[in-house]
């Protein structure tokens, strides 16, 4: 009565061992790249009910992003445009377009159009719009190069550690304030962040917090 | 918004058509396309499934829809004014988004941001789910709703009453006018109110024969005798005497003047828990007090026999004096609880001294030409029906108004609630409009005229007694104004708009009445009863007369004398307990007359011997949740809601009631009181000292406690910032400064902190257990003359033996003095929350706050346990998301259906609909709402920090003009309610900022110092001005003798100087 567990059983607990180890470093793996935002988030890329392209309309005729998201340097919330800021010209341009018939409908009818959020805070973050785009962080740096999208996609990750990277260096990320709304600023050849950076911090007397009340109330 | 459409697009939760099925679709179809989903959403969790749910931004149409000036995200703020009995306090309402969700003073008319608590309560009266949400008549809903309701009132016709609430709204009048004009002998008007403020101007003009109003100017005097008057309290404007109270306690160098607070009374009240010297007297010798005060001052008024004790006549020869020594800067003043002659009294007292026209002005008021509810009672029978703009009669009209036959004889009631007392089962119900929905106006008790305008449209298309009212006005073929249009048409000045925008018409207060003379000297001054119980009659400091009974905020906060919530109690003196046989806490019978009522006792410090104590505004009928809530595992026989003080009050005996008789039942009665125990036990937490020994030794606080050893020994904990030193601003550290001296205990910052904060109520039985939320506490302490802690030391003891159970039978209690003092999160700089806490969920910021991160908290409570100050609330349940009377839930909590649930709709709750809707209306976005388990506290309204320097620095733009500083106006909430000016918040690294000039006050002081905490928050020591000729004179506050007893003499000056010098 011997030989019940064949030979290869020794190699049994090794073989768990390593396996389980492998599996673990998967699990952990899969989760670390697919559960964080830069997965779950970034290249995220709804259709809107409108195809209102910002390429066109930011991009090519170089229209200012504060003339439809008007609000967005008074308050934390950048609004979206009501159906009557699209009439102001397009009563003119593309006056009777297809495309264009949910705005003309919305506008006549007072009805408010859908469109998808992409870009969101959970609730427990209080993000304000207003006090860095009128202290030197321009939009870019957190939407991307909206002026060159087409449609309209979540390009950075908007997680803690994206906003605290750039709290804890706020010298890399700021720009002359004249330049803010200008999506497609680089900075001089002569633009040192180390001195340049950190001589708007200076001047401004950014301060910028990191700790958790600045975000979290 | 408010269009239908825009209401639909808001409900939805998809576009239409996206949720309905409405192509042909086979069952093959279905099952394979369920079969694709469900195998989706399997593999959606490794992909985009675990993106968050698609959410919709939904822009106006039309910009005209939100206004010119509306800024999503911006809060807004419009002048309005909450009407009063008799006068109205002028608001600044907060909107967000079209949500009214704070109220604040509107200082361009008050001079100060203050108000009182019920301002800040009535918010949650808009949002309260047991509003009438229907027209009803005949018990059914009317489909027609308003405009039917408007039909109705059209029929109407024959003789008619009006019984109405009291208003000063000059669009009412003019109104009445216009009816009275149209319908003559077929209309009359009632005013009804529980209680009645109209004895002031009946007392003025039977001392001067004219109608005129008195206006007490506390600011102007420097002694003042109060006559039953609970000017801090109960009494209307209340905001506004314990602002100009507070201003002459408030001593920062040592040759300050302070003015002196005499206080007769029989019930402990607000008043008298923060005079000078108290005279506790029976109700019914009160009038006999005037009457020897007037003497003394040689009036000729007969004083009545036996009514005084000797020792109360002597009591009241010193304080005669010393109002002689101040003539012309002092002030007596009556109280509403009394009858006119004491008014009459307190008129030829002020007359005598010199003081009318100076720290007492009259303005001349238009009479009261309405008569009462007791005449509708007696006239009831000439009228074919009545129409009711709001009032209760049923429940607060009192034993001998037949209120049901009223009720009976209602074609149309403008009513709050759905189902209450006075509900008419025949007429009209409809929705009374909450005055946050209201078109009105009405004038501030100087008479300035004040807009009440609406921020929001009718939540269930209520009306205002105003529309109602233009029904009648109206011509046969007119249509009625709309509420907006009466009140256009009643204004006077010359801008509208401007009107609007200040919240004022200038220049529009009454006329004030100069070179008054006393027209009658000869007051008749009533018998005092010498013998038996009597009953006095008091309005609730929490829930007013009752119409606050179904505010949750009123209900939980503490009663600030008694800290009980959620009850009204029987209140009797120690030995008048002792001689009736009566126990703390259990449930006893009060009779009056014929009527009988069953409340919990009460033994109260410092209440008259002979004297039962009975609070209006409790033992609600109908469907009210809150004033008749029930707890998880209440046993049957425990009443809810309190007694109801109103079955026992007839309407020759409103205030006081003689011949009175209590008889103890024997059974319990649980009350859950925030604080049971009474004494400081001789430790230095409230600081005292009287106004002499302020001025002999200005440093008396450092002379208190351990403070100056510790300092030398180093703290516990370490500094945050010695740790990580790049962790400190340079820009703002904020520091808070409470003035003990100054605070009235009034409450009005605990629900204003409930309002700003998202601050959930928890119910009774948790309240009970120490559950409560409150972030701002206020305790108050009873300290006696002789009260050795050595020899009692209450809480060191077992039960039993003079524990907490036994208190109410310490002789020391029968004369207490009383200190209140706000406690809230100290924001330690060497917290000791901090460091105990295992997931770094408690932690300092840059500016030296306490910050609590709910998100890392996992419930521990380590922090609570570690706090010296017991300031942190731990969420116990899921209270917001929870009824309150089903926080432990049930096994139908395990059901799959809850996880389901919870996939498909995370915003589910397990409260009603009608509830969950409304309770997310009401709260501030701008602060997180609290889950289960875990841990919060005072943020030293960090939102408002932040919100301020967002707006200063968006403004800024390049420069750096960052630093807030005080006229960027950051003011807390509590400091911004407290009409006191108590407190004070600011940035400590400002030169000269209020705060700073606070704390360099000498009577600054720490509370627990000897921990070396280095507490963020300091209190000023509370001043004491004791006049040495009275009988009962002390040298110190009762509290700095106990704390000299228990200390063994420790921190007497002596020591203290010899402290000063060794170290």
């Amino acid at each position: 009565m011997s030989n019940i567990f064949p030979k290869w059983t020794n190699r049994l607990p090794l073989i768990l061992l390593v396996g389980g180890l492998v599996a673990g470093a998967c699990v952990v793996a899969g989760v670390t790249y697919y559960f964080t935002p830069k997965y779950t988030r970034v290249g995220y890329e709804p259709i809107q009910p409108v195809a209102f392209s910002h390429e066109v309309h930011s991009g090519q005729m170089g229209i200012d992003c504060r003339y439809c998201h008007n609000d967005v340097d008074k308050s934390w919330f950048s609004n979206i445009p009501s159906a009557e800021t699209c009439m102001k010209c397009h009563t003119q341009v593309l006056a009777d377009d297809p495309r264009l018939a949910p705005i003309r409908e919305s506008f006549e009818k007072n009805k408010p159009l859908p469109w998808v959020q992409i870009h969101k805070t959970p609730d427990y973050v209080y993000f304000n719009h207003a006090v860095h785009v009128n202290r030197g962080v321009s939009c870019v740096s957190c939407h991307g190069k909206v002026n060159e999208m087409d449609v309209v996609k979540h390009s950075k990750s908007l997680s803690m550690a994206f906003c605290l990277d750039c709290h804890r260096n706020p010298h890399e990320n700021v720009r002359p304030q004249d330049e803010v709304f200008n999506l497609n600023w680089e900075p001089p050849a002569e633009w040192d962040s180390e001195r340049e950076g950190k001589g708007l911090v200076d001047q401004m007397k950014i301060r910028s917090a990191e700790s958790c009340s600045s975000c979290h109330r | 918004m408010g269009d239908a459409e825009n209401a639909d697009w808001n409900e939805r939760e998809f576009p239409e058509g996206a949720q309905e099925l409405s192509d042909d679709f086979s069952r093959r179809d279905f099952l394979k396309l369920m079969g694709a989903s469900a195998g989706l959403a399997g593999a959606g969790m490794l992909g985009v499934g675990c993106r968050r749910p698609e959410e919709h931004i939904v822009p106006f149409g039309s910009e005209q829809v939100a206004g010119q000036d509306y800024v999503h995200g911006v809060p807004m703020q419009f002048a309005t004014a909450m009407p009063t009995r008799t006068g109205a306090t002028p608001l600044l309402a907060v909107s967000n988004e079209g949500r009214p969700t704070k109220v604040e003073g509107n200082a361009k008319v008050a001079g100060r941001s203050a108000t009182d608590s019920f301002a800040q309560a009535s918010v949650l009266n808009l949002y309260d789910p047991d509003r009438a949400r229907v027209y009803t008549k005949n018990d059914k809903a009317m489909p027609g709703g308003k405009a039917s309701a408007i039909d109705q009132l059209k029929k109407i016709s024959g003789k008619t009453a009006f019984l109405m609430p009291a208003s000063t709204s000059p669009s009412r009048a003019a109104l009445i006018g216009k009816i009275q004009e149209k319908m003559g002998e077929n209309a009359a008007f009632y005013v009804h109110e529980a209680a009645d403020f109209g004895v002031h101007a009946r007392g003025a003009q039977a001392a001067f024969g004219e109608a005129v109003t008195p206006y007490w100017k506390l600011d102007q005097a420097e002694v003042i005798l109060s006559l039953d008057c609970d000017f801090i309290g109960t009494e209307e404007g209340s905001a506004r005497f314990a602002a100009d109270f507070a201003k002459g306690r408030k001593v920062a160098k040592q040759n300050d003047g302070m003015n002196r607070l005499y206080s007769v009374e029989a019930l402990l009240t607000q008043t008298g828990a923060n005079a000078d010297h108290r005279l506790r007297a029976r109700a019914t010798a009160i009038p006999a007090a005037a009457a020897f005060i007037a003497k003394a001052l040689g009036k000729a008024i007969s004083v009545p026999a036996n009514a005084l004790s000797e020792a109360q006549e002597k009591w009241l020869a010193g304080a005669a004096e010393d109002l002689k020594a101040h003539a012309g800067k002092s002030l007596v003043v009556a109280g509403y609880r009394q009858p006119e002659s004491v008014h009459q009294l307190a008129h030829i007292i002020n007359d005598a001294l010199g003081n009318n026209g100076k720290t007492v002005t009259f303005h001349k008021t238009p009479a009261n030409e309405f008569g009462s509810l007791a005449d509708l009672a007696s006239d009831l029978g000439k009228f074919d029906q009545v129409v009711n703009l709001g009032c209760n009669p049923v429940y607060d009209g009192g034993t001998d108004v037949d209120g049901k036959a009223i009720t009976e004889k209602t074609t149309f009631r403008l009513t709050d609630y759905a189902e209450d007392e006075s509900h008419s089962v025949k007429g009209v119900n409809a929705p009374r409009a909450h005055y946050l929905e209201s078109w009105s106006d009405a004038r501030t008790d100087d008479g300035t005229i004040v807009p009440v305008q609406p921020l929001i449209a009718p939540l269930f298309g209520a009306m205002t007694e105003l529309e109602v009212l233009a029904v009648f006005a109206a011509g046969e073929n007119t249509s009625p104004r709309t509420g907006h249009e009466v009140v256009q048409s009643t204004f006077t000045g010359d801008s509208w708009e401007r009107y609007l925008h200040d919240g004022f018409l200038k220049d529009s207060g009454y006329e004030e009445a100069t070179e008054l003379t006393i027209a009658n000297a000869d007051v008749t001054v009533p018998p005092a009863q010498a013998e038996g119980l009597e009953a006095v009659f008091t309005l609730d400091y929490s829930v007013g007369d009752g119409s606050y009974a179904n505010n949750g905020w009123c209900q939980e906060v503490p009663d600030p004398i008694t800290k009980i919530t959620w009850d009204n109690v029987l209140s009797v003196s120690r030995q008048t307990a002792q001689a009736a046989g009566l126990e703390n806490g259990q449930l006893a019978k009060v009779k009056v007359g014929e009527d009988e009522v069953e409340g919990a006792v009460w033994v109260q410090p410092g209440q008259a011997e002979g004297t039962v104590g009975l609070t209006l505004g409790y033992g609600r009928a109908g469907k009210l949740r809150i004033a008749n809530f029930k707890y998880e595992g209440q046993a049957e026989d425990i009443p809810v809601g309190g007694y109801n003080a109103y079955a026992v009050r007839g309407s020759s005996a409103v205030n006081v009631a003689q011949n009175v008789s209590v008889e103890s039942t024997g059974k319990a009665y649980p009350l859950s009181s925030t604080q049971e125990h009474w004494s400081m036990e001789g430790r230095p937490i409230v600081r005292e000292a009287t106004l002499k020994e302020f001025r002999k030794d200005a440093d008396f606080v450092d002379h208190m406690g351990l403070g100056a050893h510790a300092r030398n020994e180093g703290p516990i904990y370490q500094h945050p910032y010695k740790e990580r030193p790049r962790l400190a601003s340079d820009m703002h550290q904020w520091g808070m400064s409470i003035d003990l001296s100054a605070c009235t205990g009034c409450n009005a910052c605990v629900i204003a902190c409930q309002s700003e904060n998202n601050i959930p109520i928890v119910g009774k039985d948790q309240v009970a257990k120490g559950r409560e939320m409150h972030w701002l506490r206020i305790d108050r302490y009873y300290t006696g003359r002789d009260h050795d802690p050595r020899a009692s030391a209450g809480f060191i003891k077992d039960e039993g033996q003079n524990g907490d159970d036994e208190q109410h039978t310490e002789e020391w209690i029968d004369d207490p003095q009383v200190v209140n003092q706000p406690m809230a999160c100290q924001h330690c700089e060497n917290a000791p929350c901090e460091s105990v806490c295992p997931v770094n969920a408690t932690v300092h910021d840059e500016e030296g706050l306490n910050v609590m991160v709910y998100n890392r908290c996992v419930g521990t409570r380590y922090c609570s346990n570690n706090c010296a100050w017991k300031v942190r609330r731990f969420n116990f349940f899921d209270y917001n998301k929870r009824p309150i009377n089903d926080l432990y839930g049930s096994t139908a909590m395990l059901k799959p259906s809850i996880l389901t649930d919870w996939i498909t709709s995370r915003e589910k709750s397990n409260r009603p609909e009608d509830e969950w809707d409304l309770v997310k209306l009401a709260k501030n976005p701008d602060v997180s709402v609290r889950m289960r388990g875990v841990m919060e506290k005072c943020t030293y309204c960090v939102q408002r920090i932040e919100s301020t320097k967002i707006i200063k620095k968006a403004a800024a733009g390049m420069s750096d003009d960052v630093q807030v500083v005080d006229s960027d106006g950051l003011k807390t909430a509590c400091q911004q309610v407290c009409a006191a000016e108590a407190i004070s918040f600011g940035n400590l690294l400002e030169d000269g900022s209020e705060v700073n000039r606070e704390k360099a006050n000498p009577r600054n002081y720490e509370t627990i110092d000897f921990l070396d905490n280095r507490t963020r928050t300091t209190y000023l020591a509370k001043l004491r001005n004791p006049n040495e000729q009275m009988p009962d004179a002390y040298k110190k506050p009762f509290s700095t003798k106990e704390y000299k007893a228990a200390s063994g003499g420790h921190g007497d000056d002596a020591h203290g100087d010899h402290e000063e010098g060794s170290h």
